[in-house]
């Protein structure tokens, strides 16, 4: 599990805790200041109960604005609008100002909803529009009828209309929409239903309760109670929720982590016999492991995993697999098929390479034979029949016969240098160190320094280094500095003093070797396994 | 004589008995030689390198056993390629007597038989083209340069294994001369003279072996 931003890295609040507390702390405000400004102070429960619900809120509010700024700029203006829409009276304000209240005040349940959602979804829009639709659900809430004063301040009130019924009505839609708006924003946060509903009931319920000022005070101080209790199961139910979900997503980062179907398998069935196979047809080999070797079919109870048509994996298990397969393990699966038909595929290539490059080197090597077994042999015969015939010819036919002679050495000669350049058998004889000197010695090359282990290698890897210097110290004015070690099981060879090569024929034999080849501008370093 | 290839075995054969060798057994196969040389008693043996099963050095060793075990006989090793490495162990492992040849030589009869008499004569045989090779002048400066045109010339006849008078015979120098000629040669690549003949080649070549630079590796085996 990855964090996107500087932001997250700090430690979240749950959200429904969030806006539980700011309909807390604007209830609370709402419902307890007055009084006490008023110094009117009843002697029922409701101060006390106001008092928790102020102290609370503030405790929270504070840790949110420590802790989540840009949720801190949400709440505050979500608390502009409670204060503006809420607070200000309908009587006595300027008009505008009566306007703005009643405009604002039913925007408070959407930005308590958006607060609420981590992503504001579809829904969470529509309850935000609805909220600006519903300027006339506060008479819903604020019916008229029970305060005469408000009858006059109707007309003059921006965008409240005076006809009563069709204010209702209104009213009636935008309540409608308010609730759809929550019901969809809860939808869109998947598996997350209850608190959700929860969340917005709260909010409903505590923006009735501020509503419920205007009624007598032991009508808002059981609203105040009901909206604290409400907030507080709210908000532990919704940290429980929370604390399991992370630990399931630990769960799952675990899983994922460990690239393996297998073991995400193994736990979600309780079977630790499990083992999955995957079948790669079409490369000739039937069933391959994890690790793309290719393996018998088990003799235990297999089940095929079919996505589209395609078998992807088969796994063999001793429990019976029930239920359908959760689609992010079905992904896993195909993911590590592909990598097992990768490596399945990389090991072909590595090997079907390796046999190249033995394979040319056994021709070069049986064009050698063959040149030093057939081809010589019988010009050898040539020349012996012809020094022969020289000895009993006469005189006149002996200048022929000692040219046809020296024609015969000549290609006695050239054969030799033609074998020995093909395969140089002292090589497979004796090692690279007499190999090398050799070449240096016949003057066909210039190693100035030739320092290599006396261990001997496999064929194919003396031969490869043997190309290597060979080709180095030809593309080179100065005699070539040749220096190796064995590093653990690996052929360590640097030739200094020779300009990068021009083909990649090299590259690809060292590579074949399993071995790898750098160049640099004046020297070629060959790293190869010594097997 | 021991050569697995039919052609070259009747060249050889062929060529030796023109110049009034008797050749008592030619084999293909290394326990016949073997079984050969015991029951023949020949003067001399004459082997290929290169021989069945593994078509490596089977010659070689096979040669090494008979002046192992009769080192009276003289013996000359033909092969298709000569290196300096195969004379190097050949002259190590054996006191004298041995030979090291291309097989080109079997169209010189006169080398072929110089050769064969200078191994019976308990001397040590190096192909010419090996010392030539040996002595080719290299890229990397080394003492060697500081000879002399005949000082290079006595040292190629001491590296084939000539003594100092067949030495001087080819030079036509005397042979004090070419004593003078070796000790100055000797002092001046650093290399202690020994009397005995075949250590004096295998110096010899040893030296010219060796890598030219000077703070390099031991010379290669």
């Amino acid at each position: 599990m990855t964090r996107s931003s500087a932001e997250h890295a700090l430690p979240r609040l749950p959200r429904e805790l969030v806006a539980a507390s700011y309909v807390v702390v604007g209830s609370g405000v709402l419902i307890a200041l007055p009084p006490l400004v008023s110094g009117l102070v009843p002697l029922d429960a409701a101060p006390l109960v106001q008092g928790l619900a102020v102290g609370s809120s503030g405790v929270s509010l504070l840790l949110v604005l420590v802790r989540c700024p840009r949720h801190a700029c949400l709440l505050m203006s979500t608390a502009l609008c409670a204060v503006v829409g809420l607070l200000v009276p309908l009587t006595g304000a300027t008009a505008l100002l009566r306007g703005l209240a009643v405009a604002l005040a039913p925007l408070t349940i959407p930005l308590a909803a958006r607060t609420i959602v981590d992503r504001p979804g579809r829904g969470v829009r529509l309850m935000l529009l609805a909220g600006v639709l519903a300027g006339p659900v506060r008479s819903l809430f604020y019916d008229p009828l029970r305060d005469l004063a408000c009858f006059p301040c109707l007309p003059s009130a921006f965008a409240v209309l005076p006809d009563l019924q069709r204010a209702d009505l209104l009213a009636l839609v935008g309540g409608i929409l308010v609730v759809l708006g929550s019901l969809a924003a809860a939808a869109a946060e998947r598996g997350r239903l209850l608190p959700r509903l929860l969340a917005v009931l709260l909010i409903v319920v505590a923006v009735t309760a501020v509503m419920a000022y205007q009624q007598p005070r032991g009508v808002s101080a059981s609203a105040a109670t009901e909206s604290l209790l409400l907030a507080l199961a709210g908000g532990v139910g919704r940290i429980g929720t929370l604390l399991l979900g992370r630990r399931r997503l630990r769960g799952l980062a675990t899983t994922v982590a460990a690239h393996s179907p297998v073991d995400a398998l193994r736990s979600a069935l309780r079977d630790p016999s499990i083992e999955v196979y995957y079948p790669v047809a079409e490369e000739g080999v039937a069933l391959v492991d994890a690790d793309g070797v290719a393996t018998r079919s088990p003799a235990r109870p297999t089940t095929a995993i079919v996505v589209d048509d395609q078998q992807i994996a088969l796994v063999a298990h001793d429990r019976p697999l029930s239920n359908p397969l959760d689609p992010n393990v079905l992904l896993l699966l195909a993911g590590a098929r592909l990598r097992a038909l990768l490596a399945l595929r990389a090991a072909e290539l590595t090997r079907s390479r390796a046999r190249l490059v033995a394979r040319a080197d056994a021709d070069a090597r049986a064009l050698e034979s063959d040149l030093h077994d057939g081809a010589q042999p019988h010009l050898l015969g040539l020349g012996v029949e012809l020094r022969l015939a020289l000895s009993s010819a006469a005189a006149a036919d002996h200048s022929v016969l000692e040219e046809s002679l020296d024609d015969v050495q000549e290609c006695i000669s050239a054969v030799r240098e033609i074998s020995h350049g093909i395969y140089p058998a002292l090589l497979s004889r004796a090692g690279l160190t007499p190999a090398l000197t050799a070449v240096a010695r016949r003057g066909a090359i210039g190693i100035g320094v030739l320092d290599l282990p006396s261990a001997r290698a496999s064929e194919v890897v003396e031969r490869t280094i043997y190309l290597v210097v060979i080709d180095a110290a030809l593309r080179s004015a100065e005699p070539v500095q040749v220096t190796g070690w064995l590093d653990g099981s690996t052929f360590d060879v640097t030739v200094v003093g020779s300009p990068p090569a021009a083909d990649s024929l090299l590259y690809d034999r060292v590579a074949a070797t399993g071995g790898t080849m750098q160049t640099t501008t004046d020297r070629v370093r060959v790293r190869i396994p010594f097997a | 004589m021991l050569e697995d290839h039919l052609l070259t075995r009747e060249g050889i054969v062929r060529t030796l008995e023109h110049v009034g060798v008797e050749v008592v057994a030619a084999v293909t196969e290394v326990p016949a030689f073997l079984r050969a040389v015991a029951l023949e008693a020949p003067d001399a043996v004459v082997a290929d390198v290169r021989l069945p099963p593994t078509f490596t050095d089977e010659g070689l060793r096979a040669v090494k056993d008979v002046k192992r075990l009769y080192p009276g006989v003289g013996a000359l090793v033909l092969s298709q390629y000569v290196e300096a490495e195969f004379a190097m162990g050949l002259l190590e492992q054996v006191s004298g007597g041995v030979g090291y040849l291309l097989k080109d030589r079997v169209l010189d009869p006169e080398t072929l038989m110089d050769s064969l008499r200078r191994v019976v004569a308990g001397q040590c045989v190096l192909d010419p083209s090996l010392v030539a090779d040996l002595l080719r002048p290299r890229r990397v400066p080394e003492p060697l340069a500081t000879l002399t045109e005949r000082e290079v010339e006595v040292l190629q006849g001491i590296a084939e294994g000539f003594t100092n008078s067949a030495i001087g015979q080819r030079l036509f120098i005397s042979e004090r001369t070419v004593e003078v000629h070796a000790q100055r040669i000797f002092a001046k690549l650093g290399v202690t003279e020994d009397p005995q003949v075949n250590r004096r080649v295998l110096a010899a070549v040893k030296y010219l072996l060796a890598p030219p630079w000077p703070d390099g590796p031991s010379s290669p085996r």
